[in-house]
């Protein structure tokens, strides 16, 4: 049985939270959904939204 | 346009900021995690229940966006400057320097946490006294739990008329009123808090025990700066009233420190065997050299017409255009948060830091590796509180324009109109605490401050006083806030812990503060 301890290496590694990603993500979006809004796709901003939601969700998943 | 508010949309407002408390302090999520929770929460009751479209969400974040580059450029210079100044041992070096002041702990504290830090926020607001002040504290031996929540604290009470008083001109300039009417009550008010400040940065140690051992202290100090404050304010120099009564606290502290209890010096004993630190053999004006600088910098910039015309020369600011829910908040079409380039408080913090690091690598200070270290120390640190924030302002934004903070606050004041003076403080605590920002909670709520006072027929400079020390105290308890005191003292994801405390400080200020709020207006 493998022990909690006992994960390799690789598998923390790749476990660790990509808090530059998620940073870039938010301070991307916002910019991208004042141009959607100017340009009044109202479609785009909804997409966009929902992406950031998805951002706001994995951050607090992952840390 | 009038807003119908009931009791469903008061209590569907105040879900995400009980959500975000409750992970912080009863779960002790870190920022990081719980700002993107009170995002989400604030997100969809916004739309659910408060009417906001996503065009208006979509305006909301980019203005958020803004102000998160305002905050986050003070920060990461902040942390830079904290850096250079680590590397090169100096902090070590001041640490050694205060325990040569006095060896009493209490004083110590008090000292740092509470007068320097008032000095710096005299021109350096938003977080930058508890990032700065937080590792001198922890190198004096002080847990990073108490030493950021006793700056967290210790501080409050010079953030209105700090910053060269940007928070006092957002009330002047929201309220209409003459700065002369506003200064007076305010200064009365902060002087309270002063005191306040001064005991619980000392509770926040060892109790009861520490505020009997610095009483004296408190109360010297306490009368120096919160009487120096109020003169500056009332004879209309505001702008400075939080500088120069952190610098006559300054002076006064070396006048304390020779009173019989904390006289004794109990300088450490070098164990044999022991490393020296790094900073030991600097020269102490070396040490503070990049302080200095710091000081000269912000003062040419700030108080230096030529020069701070030059230097806020580039502005970046967007136009929005007008918002509306489905209730019928509007939000009239402005412009967002301005950040000056080359004049913003963290591109005073950039020269510092350049000209600090050539002071410290001309003197020789550095070891090989140190850019690199420096470098890799602020990006380690800077970027969990950066998500904090970006999240945190993120939903405060949410919550302002789709009209939930108002609803919050139309609640307080409308509901019980009876202890209206009492709650006054705590609207504007509210502002704060949602935008970490004493400025901020001015320009939300002066206006509804100001109009419910009318209403109640009560004098508008009192009840406008305590919405700015309300403001003042809610930095204190500011998740936003606190996350930048825990960037620089090793407790990034632990800011709850630093929380848990501030919360029951700041809440218990401002009820003290309501008090004399509600007998100063029968």
């Amino acid at each position: 049985m493998i022990s909690k301890q006992s994960k390799p290496d690789g598998m923390r590694i790749a476990n660790k939270p990509r808090y530059g990603l998620f940073l870039l993500a938010m301070l991307i979006i916002p910019v991208l959904l004042y141009l959607s809004a100017e340009a009044q796709n109202n479609a785009l901003v909804i997409v966009l939204l929902a992406l950031l939601s998805l951002v706001m969700l994995l951050t607090t998943l992952s840390s | 346009m009038e807003v119908s508010i009931t009791a469903l949309h008061f209590f569907l407002a105040l879900l995400p900021i009980i959500a975000v408390l409750l992970l912080m302090v009863a779960f002790q999520w870190g920022g990081t995690k719980a700002g993107p929770v009170g995002w989400l929460i604030s997100l969809v009751i916004s739309m659910a229940f408060f009417g906001a479209s996503p065009t208006l969400i979509a305006y909301s974040q980019m203005r958020a966006l803004m102000l998160t580059i305002y905050v986050l450029y003070v920060i990461w210079m902040a942390l830079l400057l904290y850096n250079v100044i680590n590397e090169a041992g100096a902090i070590e070096r001041i640490g050694g320097g205060i325990i040569s002041i006095t060896g009493n702990k209490v004083l110590q504290l008090l000292i740092l946490s509470w007068v320097f830090s008032s000095f710096l926020q005299g021109f350096a607001g938003y977080g930058v006294p508890i990032a700065v002040v937080a590792p001198l504290l922890i190198g004096l031996g002080f847990t990073p739990v108490t030493a950021v929540a006793s700056i967290a604290v210790g501080h409050a009470w010079s953030v209105t008329f700090g910053s060269i008083a940007a928070s006092f001109n957002a009330l002047i300039a929201t309220s209409g009123m003459a700065g002369a009417d506003l200064a007076g009550w305010s200064a009365i008010l902060l002087g309270i808090v002063c005191y306040l400040c001064g005991a619980a940065a000392a509770y926040s140690y060892q109790g009861w025990k520490s505020i009997r051992q610095g009483l004296p202290a408190i109360l010297i100090l306490g009368t120096a700066m919160a009487v120096t404050q109020y003169w500056m304010a009332t004879q209309g120099m505001w702008n400075v009233a939080a500088l120069v009564a952190g610098i006559v606290g300054l002076f006064v502290s070396l006048l304390v420190a020779r009173l019989k209890p904390y006289k004794a010096n109990h300088l450490p004993e070098k164990i044999e065997g022991q490393p020296t630190p790094a900073g030991a053999n600097m020269p102490i004006l070396l040490a503070m050299g990049a302080y200095i600088i710091l000081i000269v910098i912000v003062g040419l910039a700030e108080l230096v017409p030529p020069v701070h015309t030059l230097l806020n020369g580039v502005k970046l600011q967007l136009m929005f255009p007008e918002t509306q829910t489905a209730l019928g908040w509007t939000i009239a079409a402005s412009k967002g948060q301005s950040i000056s380039v080359f004049g913003h408080a963290g591109a005073l913090l950039i020269y510092t830091s350049v000209l600090s690091y050539l002071l410290y690598y001309r003197a020789g200070r550095y070891q090989p590796g140190a850019v690199n270290r420096i470098l890799s120390n602020t990006y380690k640190n800077g970027l969990k509180s950066s998500i904090g924030i970006a999240s945190m302002v993120g939903f405060a934004l949410i919550m302002e324009q789709s009209g939930m903070t108002n609803a919050i606050a139309t609640g307080l004041s409308s509901s019980i109109q009876a202890i209206f003076p009492i709650m006054s403080p705590f609207i504007g605590l509210l502002g704060s605490f949602m935008t970490g920002s004493n400025t901020n909670s001015n320009i939300v709520f002066t206006g509804l401050q100001k109009q419910t006072a009318d209403l109640l027929k009560i004098s508008p400079a009192i009840i406008l006083a305590a919405q700015t020390t309300g403001g003042a105290i809610g930095g204190m308890l500011a998740p936003a806030r606190i996350i930048v005191g825990c960037s620089t003292a090793g407790l990034v994801g632990k800011e709850g812990l630093v929380l848990r405390r501030t919360f029951v400080y700041g809440l218990i200020m401002t009820a003290l503060i309501g008090v004399v709020v509600y007998f100063l207006v029968r």
